[in-house]
């Protein structure tokens, strides 16, 4: 660690227990709900349904900064976080995470049963749900649905099928068995269906046929929130929707805007134009904190963010290189001086917060320079300069560059020589899906529900590039156990799948596992019953201005 | 003159087709694609043939030249396409943003032109004063001052302390009133302006000042005429001939440089479309946008001509 490091590493500590401290006390001028985790000590656990005290009370218009403004209200064709969080009040699925927690509950469902060879699920429809438009919601609208997004002979198809291919390969159709029944065929079978089949919106056929290529711009679903009016690029309006089938919604009004620059973001929070923006930065996070009118909502998501080693390139085939990257790594500092604590420390491809977390993952490594040049000695490392990536403006990658500066200055340390090669996000992302990647920053961001999503997304031999396994990392075992953790129906056995794969990853290292980033909300004082929810679902239901 | 129009209107042509030629490679052979942008937006693990059919879907499966000209033969057809993220029609989009941008443009314009011209003439005539001195110093800031930094500087200000000025967008939600768009125009309007503003001035001074020194105007002033009226009747209209091109360049600038001004002031612009586009790899919308953009730099410029023949004889007959 160098001076200038270990300078910057003295002051974050000071900064980290003021960061503890604000925000604790911000917890506490929300009524002291428990729900609002603390930053750098919260885990799943914190948001149980049983700690959350709703307070009475309903009304307001709320406006919600998402960074971005919408590319589209169709929920079917929709790609951004920042668009999701829209839709996800005008449009449902048959099931929906139990607030607060990881769990599935009845939403437009309200039971189910699964095949005894899991091969089908039927689903019986909640009674007297209408579209926003008047239609009646029905086992032909689910049909519906699941047709325009995946049966090319579909009327609708061309205007819905987009963002959900291969995660739903495992569905073969769908059939009406009655008017308030509708039965689901799998191809395979998939023990995390249920989580899966929630992702499926339902919208409003009527209005489907009805706006066609416009539907985007006229979505009708059946949330708590009905369409009220777009002014492109600027806000999006809903208003309460009074027959929906939850009860009564609290706001009167959302409005979302889309404010892209960090430094009008946190005017527009502080003017009071803004009561809640959604992923702000650790800088952000700094400047509310010293606020008594706002407070930081946060909690765990089920992201990584890491350094991917090409194991096909000289230097990292060896595993002892890969392990001595592993011991180089200051995670400490970076996760506590570069992100301020906004982030996890990451010992393992899987979070905390995923219900199957190994914990034997924190014994594999940990920061130990001594330990590294060892190693490096062992495999008789030969010092060349490797070329180390970073993407510039993607803001999933969190601060990209501090964090490459600081990540070269460890490996330098040890006698690992780095190029920083920084390139524009997108351009970037083309990069290191090559061969001629050796070393790149990554991140996958995901809610920590399915461990396929991680292990499948980064690591296996399905997402070798153009997927993003830019680690070229492809073991037998790991495969064996990623189709159990699939298709198993004995949970034990998923469970013991999932655990041993942490450890394989944490032997063959491929990867170093840096931190898992949080979700941040900044938040008015005057905004209640708003929480962080661990699958980074947005309900808005029952929160209110006041 | 309509033959000069029509002479300069055909000359347009082999520059816009080259623009376009610049604008698809320089989109289509730059690394990234939008492909793997929508597959991986939800950071689901997707596989070689998710990838074909969304090509495929997206018309970007064919060669690149076919591309090339089945967009060039859409545009031709009045049909821009679709935007691969919003997924709705170009043309639309094109209208709604060209407008908020013009708003903007248009309202720099009218902060800059007086402030420039009477700046400009000010200074000229106070020559060497404290007062000459002064205005020259407020231009080099003007030049010198980033603009994006002065709008948030103006939001600061305006809006988060004083609390007198939106902070941000182009209306206020539930209200479109004229008073209200004149509101949040404002500080938008000052940060574009400003540059302008002083690029004019420093070009009227030293035009004026070389207006100044001529023979006709000293015999102006030898008849005994007061000197405002030497300025006004005599010298004004020769300054505008230069201060005219140079209006026009820095309208074409306002209409394609706006960008960071829409973007701290969350204004719903070209500039914001097109940044966002490139982000996102939207080839049709960048493209698109890129385009009109040109169009209207050129039309501009060819407009500014016009004027400057109407302004100055000589010219029609160069």
């Amino acid at each position: 660690m160098s001076e200038t490091m270990k300078a910057i590493g003295a002051t974050a500590i000071d900064r980290r227990d003021l960061v503890k401290g604000a925000a604790i006390g911000a917890g506490a001028l929300a009524a002291g709900l428990p729900g609002i985790a603390p930053l750098a000590t919260a885990s799943a656990q914190d948001a149980t349904p049983e700690a959350r005290v709703l307070e009475e009370g309903s009304g307001g218009t709320l406006v919600v900064d998402i960074n971005l403004d919408p590319e589209t209200l169709d929920v079917h064709q929709t790609l951004t976080a920042a668009t999701s969080n829209v839709v996800a009040q005008i449009f449902e699925g048959l099931v929906r995470a139990k607030p607060g927690t990881v769990e599935v509950e009845p939403a437009l469902a309200t039971a189910w049963e699964q095949a005894a060879d899991g091969l089908s699920w039927t689903f019986t429809l909640r009674q007297g749900v209408t579209f926003h438009d008047g239609t009646p919601f029905n086992a032909a609208a689910v049909k519906f649905a699941y047709d325009r997004q995946f049966d090319p002979e579909n009327e609708f198809y061309p205007l819905g099928q987009w963002t959900l291919p291969s995660s739903f390969d495992f569905l073969a159709g769908t059939e009406v068995v009655d008017d308030y029944t509708v039965r689901f065929t799998l191809s395979k079978t998939f023990n995390k269906f249920l989580y899966r089949i929630g992702d499926l919106s339902i919208v409003s056929p009527d209005a489907v046929a009805k706006y066609r290529e416009t539907f985007g711009e006229n979505p009708v679903g059946t949330g708590p929130y009905l369409f009220q009016q777009w002014d492109k690029g600027q806000q999006v309006v809903l208003a309460r929707n009074d027959a929906w089938w939850g009860g009564t919604p609290t706001l009167d009004q959302v409005v979302f805007r889309g404010i892209i620059e960090p430094g009008a973001r946190t005017a527009a929070m502080v003017s009071g134009d803004v009561q809640i923006a959604i992923q702000i930065s650790a800088e952000m996070v700094q400047q509310l904190q010293g606020n008594d009118a706002y407070r930081v909502v946060s909690g765990p998501t089920g992201s990584l963010w890491f350094l991917a080693m090409n194991v096909e390139f000289p230097a990292f085939a060896d595993l002892k290189v890969r392990q001595a990257m592993n011991y180089a790594i200051d995670k400490d500092t970076l996760v506590s001086a570069v992100l301020t604590d906004t982030a996890d420390i990451a010992y393992g491809p899987l979070s905390p917060a995923f219900a199957v977390y190994n914990p034997k993952v924190e014994e594999f490594f940990s920061y130990d320079p001594d330990k590294a040049k060892a190693l490096l000695a062992e495999a008789g490392y030969q010092d060349s300069e490797i070329v180390f990536r970073v993407p510039i403006g993607d803001p999933n990658m969190l601060a990209a560059e501090e964090m490459g500066t600081v990540i070269q200055d460890n490996l330098r340390a040890v006698g690992i020589t780095t190029t920083i090669q920084s390139a524009e996000a997108v351009t970037w992302m083309d990069e290191i899906r090559s061969p001629e990647n050796e070393l790149t920053e990554m991140s996958w961001n995901i809610a920590p529900i399915l461990p396929d999503d991680m292990f499948n997304g980064i690591l296996s031999k399905a997402s070798l590039p153009p997927g993003f396994n830019t680690s070229y990392w492809v073991d037998d075992e790991y495969e064996e156990l990623l189709a159990i953790g699939r298709t198993s129906l004995d949970e034990q056995e998923v469970a013991d799948a999932y655990k041993r794969m942490q450890e394989i990853v944490m032997e063959q290292a491929p990867i170093v596992p840096v931190c898992h980033r949080r979700s941040l909300y900044g938040v008015s004082n005057t905004v209640h019953n708003f929480l962080a929810e661990p699958t980074g679902a947005f309900y808005l239901y029952n929160v209110w201005v006041g | 003159m309509t033959r000069y129009i029509l002479r300069r209107i055909v000359q347009m042509i082999p520059v816009l087709i080259l623009t376009t030629i610049f604008v698809f490679s320089m989109l289509h052979l730059a690394p990234g694609d939008p492909i793997s942008l929508i597959l991986n937006a939800k950071n689901r693990p997707y596989t070689q043939e998710d990838f074909d059919r969304v090509a495929q879907q997206l018309g970007m499966d064919k060669s690149l030249p076919m591309q090339y000209l089945t967009w060039i033969g859409n545009i031709l057809q009045g049909d821009f396409g679709t935007s691969i993220f919003m997924r709705r029609p170009i043309g639309p989009i094109l209208v709604e943003r060209m407008e908020a941008t013009a708003v903007l443009a248009l309202g720099a314009l009218i902060f800059a032109l007086p402030i420039g011209i009477g700046g400009g003439i000010l200074s000229a005539i106070w020559r060497g004063s404290i007062w000459d001195k002064l205005i020259n110093a407020v231009i080099v800031a003007g030049i010198a001052f980033p603009t994006f930094a002065l709008g948030l500087f103006l939001i600061v200000l305006f809006g988060v302390e004083w609390k007198v000025l939106p902070v941000g967008g182009m209306t206020s939600f539930g209200d479109g009133s004229l008073l209200d768009r004149a509101q949040h125009l404002i500080l938008p309007a000052i940060s574009l302006g400003v540059g302008p503003a002083a690029i004019i001035a420093r070009l009227t001074r030293s035009s004026m000042l070389e207006v100044l020194s001529q023979d006709y105007i000293r015999t102006a002033r030898a008849k005994g005429l007061a000197s405002g009226v030497v300025v006004r009747r005599h010298a004004f209209r020769n300054v505008l001939v230069p201060v005219l091109t140079v209006v026009g360049l820095q309208v074409g600038f306002l209409l394609g440089g706006a960008v960071l001004v829409e973007i701290v002031f969350s204004w719903p612009g070209m500039g914001e479309l097109i940044v966002n586009g490139i982000q996102q790899r939207d080839f049709p919308v960048v493209q698109a946008g890129v385009l009109v953009i040109a169009v209207i730099f050129i039309l501009i410029n060819l407009l500014v001509d016009v004027i400057y023949a109407v302004v100055d004889p000589r010219v029609r007959y160069a």
